[in-house]
């Protein structure tokens, strides 16, 4: 079996046994009902007691054939309002690049709790979409307003 | 606080590590730290740590041991000293162990040894060997006669129970401390063979200690280190070492049974099960599933299920989990009958008495086993389908009691009791039931539709006899599996049952008949198959009423609203005709029920989806009309009420996500015909747009919501209210807009974009002749990039669109000097310190340099501006490279510098000139690096721009992946 699917099995069986709280992440189905463990739908949670708590934020991680010499493509559905979210939706974060923080050691926990730490400590050096980074730069009080409401969208069960 | 003053004796340093277990604030706890260590790390801390051990206290005799750790750590000492250090490591052990020391002074003697062992294995090699001989014969001294005693089998039964137990400490530290260090590194290559040959030693001690001849607690340590050795094992893989310590699993199990020792024998066992399968033998499988078989684990096993949720049940729990896991193949035999009995106890884990997180803490591991089990039949299934499968015999016969257990799991509790839950335990609950969600959908994929069944059955019986709570986990399971069934009518008569029972009357009853959670779950099944509903329309309108009905209640009008939102939209096409009975509902809610803005946006995008699907134009239009005068009465209302600065949200019934957007769309497609009526409309939103323009100047966050409405109608592809014609979205831009100024220049780049790609590329030129200087004027004003980066921004992003659909524009700008002063503006913007904008300018430039137009005087301008501003941009770009620049902005500055390279004449001696100015901002290259770069540009510029970068700044800067 690939390095990769051999090491994605892993990833779920560990994923299975110990996740963060709050979190859900599982490979998605394809149209017969079979597992495909490259792309994995995650739930992340806003961390409590902060503007985010509350917000339960859909993202998708998929995973390349270089999977884990390269590093997975994680992306949130719908496009998230946050400094770091690339309009496209996919996030911009150190231990996501191949060239900067990501090591094949990473696991899929990390990422999930690394996505939800960048919720609240966005990177200003590394914008990637202008409305959430200029709100954040220069009007604190409507940035928070804008994340406010986004969480409440995003609340399980709204 | 005083400081410390210097011990000057033994005694003094005595008093100051036994004032250190004295109670004292931390800042006193620190400074003693300080103190000791300093005592630990100076020349003098071999003869202290001798000293300390000789000390009758406890707790500073460990401190003498730590300080000989510390010190085999830091120092460097030769041969003949460390053989001697160790020979009275081992006397003092041999002393402490005679004189009753206490464990924690053992155990760092034991780790002291350990350390030496580490750094000076050769002096040693056979360290079991001779520790087991110094302590039979009580000197440390004799270390090198070792080599010609009996054999460690014959000494170690008759060591004393406290030094077996050293020893065994001892070979546990050796194992833990071992497996830290790299094996792949060759510095320790010798010291891992050396372990590997240790071990049959271990395996000797081991085994004797399991033997269970010297009592409880010295098995208990033997198990202990044979985990530590079996993780070093693992970890470090060597056949000789597993085939030594593959003996001690069959005594091990059968220290299961032994009370005193049967928690840490099921942790090893469980552990390693988990973890190394293969270090199992069939044996171990059979010794294993005999055990399983054995009245004592009927007792252990009945206890958990009647709900003993105490540490060692759950850890039986877990062991049954740890061997199934390790099982798997021989579970999905039918035939292997074994087996398969086993699997109905891990059935039964999943049945245990108690509730789920907060009592049973079984369930959840059950549950994931099996998962698991279910995905490995899925498996088995595709691979191999030809093979029979009988649902009338295990393992496929457990799978409905599978079902049947996690719906009675993830019943709520009565409020009282779910009220006296903390909140980890909440999530927990939570969680758990989304693990069963999870499994569902998994199982879906085995049994089909008969799953589908399973749930409306249980539904109806719950509904009949009014068991809510049951309801409630049906209900939930049931729309668990909407995701996962065909886009066909295959269950339509199945969930006929559910949707056209009572179930919609009893649920309007209100709360005070059906739990609130119930009814939530309910409804949000109506959400969960709305695609049935469109199939199904005679149970739409209860499923609609009972719906709205629900937007007055508090904590069911959100998700009710969504469900509303998603149920319309989902059947529009069948819900036209009752269009005005919904704006009547709508006009009538809205003045009786107060709901807040995501609750009645959501309700207004409900009905705006059915609006958009009535076929006929004038009802359309007329339906729309209504809809927005009750919107426009709203905002009539907030621009009465901002005295008392009410905040508006304004209504948005076309998401500009709605529709996708067709980039390739050819330009008949939007047939720019319209009708009176829809003209008007578009001019009545426009006046809304604009008064509330007018009123709420001074909020970004109204300005910027009706940058959106304006934005949506850019996604259409066909005529519609918020498709207006190009002249009115200009006349709107070009309207003074205060501190949103940013906003509307994005929307101005946008539109651009929407001119070119819609229906209206014809007109173009006269867009960007209106546009242009009013972009042109903002950056005017602005003066500098820094002084708002992001108006900046836009503002460039709007002229690189602008030169690139009309090139000629650049020659028409007027005055002149305002065509320059943008060069000057986006080379000022390139060397800035903000991200956003310096990457838009760097787009900006690569735009610039390959612009090209047909008409020659255009193509003049073009070019003289290129000549004029191309040594600036190089050096802009040199600088940006020489350092200056964030990493994380070379791949965007590779563009220009890359197109600059390959598409003008002049690029080398510009760039040349760059890299020779005073001002290039590192010194760190010589002028020959500089030479060499300028060379290799001309091949793989990304990659080289980088290196030159990390070379520019420093070595230590490149990444390391």
């Amino acid at each position: 079996m690939a390095l990769c699917q051999m090491r994605l099995q892993e990833e779920r069986k560990q994923w299975r046994k110990d996740h963060p709280f709050g979190f859900w992440a599982r490979p998605v189905k394809n149209k017969d009902g079979v597992m495909d463990l490259k792309v994995w739908e995650c739930g992340i949670p806003g961390k409590d007691k902060t503007l985010w708590e509350g917000g339960l934020f859909k993202m998708t991680m998929t995973f390349p054939e270089e999977y884990p010499t390269k590093p997975p493509k994680c992306k949130f559905t719908p496009p998230l309002f946050h400094p770091n979210v690339y309009p496209s939706g996919t996030v911009c974060l150190s231990i996501l690049n191949e060239e900067e923080g990501w090591k094949p050691a990473i696991t899929v926990k990390q990422i999930a709790l690394g996505v939800q730490d960048l919720l609240d400590n966005p990177n200003p050096e590394s914008p990637a979409q202008a409305e959430a980074y200029n709100l954040f730069k220069k009007d604190r009080t409507e940035y928070e307003r804008r994340v406010r409401r986004v969480v409440k969208e995003n609340a399980p069960g709204s | 606080m005083d400081q410390i003053p210097q011990p000057a004796s033994i005694n003094d340093i005595e008093n100051l590590v036994e004032s250190l277990y004295q109670p004292n604030s931390p800042a006193v706890i620190s400074r003693i730290q300080e103190s000791l260590q300093a005592l630990q790390k100076s020349p003098d801390g071999w003869q202290i740590a001798d000293a300390l051990l000789a000390r009758s206290s406890d707790n500073v005799k460990f401190f003498g041991a730590l300080t000989f750790v510390v010190k085999l750590n830091t120092d460097t000492i030769d041969d003949d000293a460390a053989k001697l250090l160790v020979q009275k490591l081992i006397n003092w052990l041999v002393v402490s162990l005679d004189n009753g020391a206490g464990s924690i002074v053992i155990r760092k003697l034991c780790s002291a040894l350990v350390t030496h062992y580490i750094h000076f294995s050769h002096l040693w090699p056979h360290c079991i060997r001779d520790l087991v001989y110094c302590l039979d014969l009580n000197k440390g001294d004799i270390l090198d006669d070792a080599k010609d005693a009996a054999p460690v089998g014959d000494i170690f039964p008759s060591l004393t129970p406290q030094k077996a137990i050293s020893v065994t400490w001892f070979a546990a530290a050796l194992a833990e401390e071992g497996e830290k260090i790299d094996s792949r590194s060759s510095k320790y290559i010798a010291l891992h063979e050396r372990l590997v040959r240790n071990s049959q030693d271990v395996a000797t001690i081991v085994a004797i200690s399991l033997s269970g001849s010297a009592g409880p607690r010295v098995q208990r340590d033997a198990i202990d280190a044979l985990h530590d050795w079996m993780t070093y094992g693992e970890r470090i893989p060597n056949e000789q070492l597993t085939a030594n310590l593959r003996p001690l699993l069959r005594p091990t199990i059968e220290c299961l049974v032994v009370d005193d020792i049967y928690e840490a024998a099921i942790e090893i066992l469980t552990d390693s099960l988990n973890n190394w399968q293969t270090f199992f033998t069939k044996d171990d499988y059979e010794l294993l599933y005999s055990l399983f078989d054995s009245d004592w684990s009927q007792k252990h096993y009945q206890e958990l299920i009647q709900g003993d949720f105490d540490f060692a049940a759950v850890k039986f729990g877990l062991l049954m989990i740890a061997f199934g896991d390790a099982q798997i193949t021989e579970l999905l035999n039918p035939s292997n009958e074994r087996a398969q009995r086993f699997l109905s106890g891990l059935l039964g884990l999943l049945a245990a008495q108690g509730h789920l997180v907060a009592e049973d803490k079984i369930f959840v591991p059950a549950l994931d086993f099996w998962a698991t089990l279910i995905e490995s039949m899925t498996d088995d299934l595709f691979s191999e389908p030809d093979q029979p499968v009988n649902w009338n015999i295990p393992p496929l016969s457990y799978l409905m009691q599978v079902v049947s257990h996690c719906w009675r799991k993830i019943q709520y509790p009565h409020i009282s009791v779910y009220n006296a839950w903390d909140s980890t335990e909440r999530v927990g609950f939570s969680d758990a039931r989304k693990d069963v969600c999870d499994l569902l959908q998994t199982m879906y994929t085995l049994a089909g539709d008969s799953l589908i069944s399973v749930f409306v059955d249980l539904t109806t019986q719950s509904l009949s006899t009014t068991a809510w709570a049951e309801l409630e986990a049906a209900a939930f399971c049931l729309g668990s599996l909407s995701d996962c069934l065909p886009d066909n009518d295959s269950c339509d008569a199945a969930l006929s049952k559910v949707f056209g029972s009572q179930l919609f009357d009893l649920l309007r009853q209100g709360h005070s008949v059906v739990p609130v959670r119930t009814r939530q779950t309910c409804l949000s099944l109506i959400e969960r198959y709305s695609e049935y509903f469109v199939r199904r329309a005679e149970f739409l309108p209860a499923a609609l009423n009972l719906l709205f009905g629900a937007l007055n209640e508090s904590h069911l009008a959100g998700p009710s609203a969504k469900s509303i939102y998603r149920l319309c939209s989902s059947c529009r096409a069948i819900l036209t005709p009752e269009v005005g009975a919904f704006l009547e509902q709508y006009g009538m809610i809205r003045n009786s029920v107060p709901m807040d803005s995501l609750t009645e946006e959501r309700v207004v995008s409900a009905i705006a989806s059915i609006i958009q699907a009535v076929p006929e134009e004038s009802q359309r239009l007329g339906a729309f009309q209504q809809l927005l005068m009750l919107i426009a009465s709203d905002i009539e209302k907030a621009i009465q009420l901002k005295s008392i600065s009410f905040m508006l949200e304004p209504n948005d019934p076309t998401s500009p996500s709605d529709s996708p957007i067709n980039l390739d769309a050819d330009e008949s497609s939007m047939a720019v015909k319209s009708s009176p009526e829809l003209e008007q409309l578009q001019a009545n939103i426009m006046n809304i747009l604009a008064q509330t323009k007018t009123t709420f100047h001074d909020s970004l966050q109204v300005m910027s919501d009706i940058n959106h409405v304006v934005r949506a109608g850019f996604s259409e592809t066909e005529p519609g209210p918020f498709v207006f014609p190009p002249q009115m979205v200009i006349d709107l831009l070009t309207s003074p807009w205060h501190v949103a100024a940013p906003t509307a220049v994005n929307t101005a780049q946008v539109f651009l974009s929407y001119v070119h790609n819609g229906g209206y590329r014809g007109q173009m030129r006269q867009v960007i002749d209106q546009l242009l200087p009013w972009v042109i004027s903002y950056i005017g004003m602005l003066g500098h990039p820094s002084n708002d980066p992001e108006l900046a921004q836009f503002s460039i992003e709007f002229i690189q669109k602008a030169i690139q659909r009309c090139p000629d524009v650049l020659s028409r700008v007027q005055p002149h000097s305002n065509a320059e002063y943008i060069f000057t503006f986006a080379i000022e913007m390139l060397n800035g310190k903000e991200p956003l904008p310096k990457a838009a300018a760097a787009d900006f430039w690569t735009s610039f340099i390959t612009l090209k137009s047909d008409d020659e005087g255009t193509q003049g301008t073009i070019d003289g501006a290129m000549n004029q501003f191309g040594p600036i941009l190089a050096l802009s770009l040199i600088q940006n490279i020489g350092g200056n620049a964030a990493r994380s902005e070379l791949d965007k500055l590779s563009d220009p510098l890359k197109k600059l390279v390959f598409q003008n004449a002049h690029a080398r001696q510009w760039l040349e000139a760059a890299l020779n100015d005073d001002s290039f901002p590192s010194d760190k290259v010589s002028p020959a690096d500089r030479a060499l770069f300028l060379k290799k540009i001309t091949r793989a510029t990304n990659q080289v721009v980088k290196e030159f970068w990390v070379s520019c700044r420093g070595t230590g800067l490149g990444y390391t992946s």
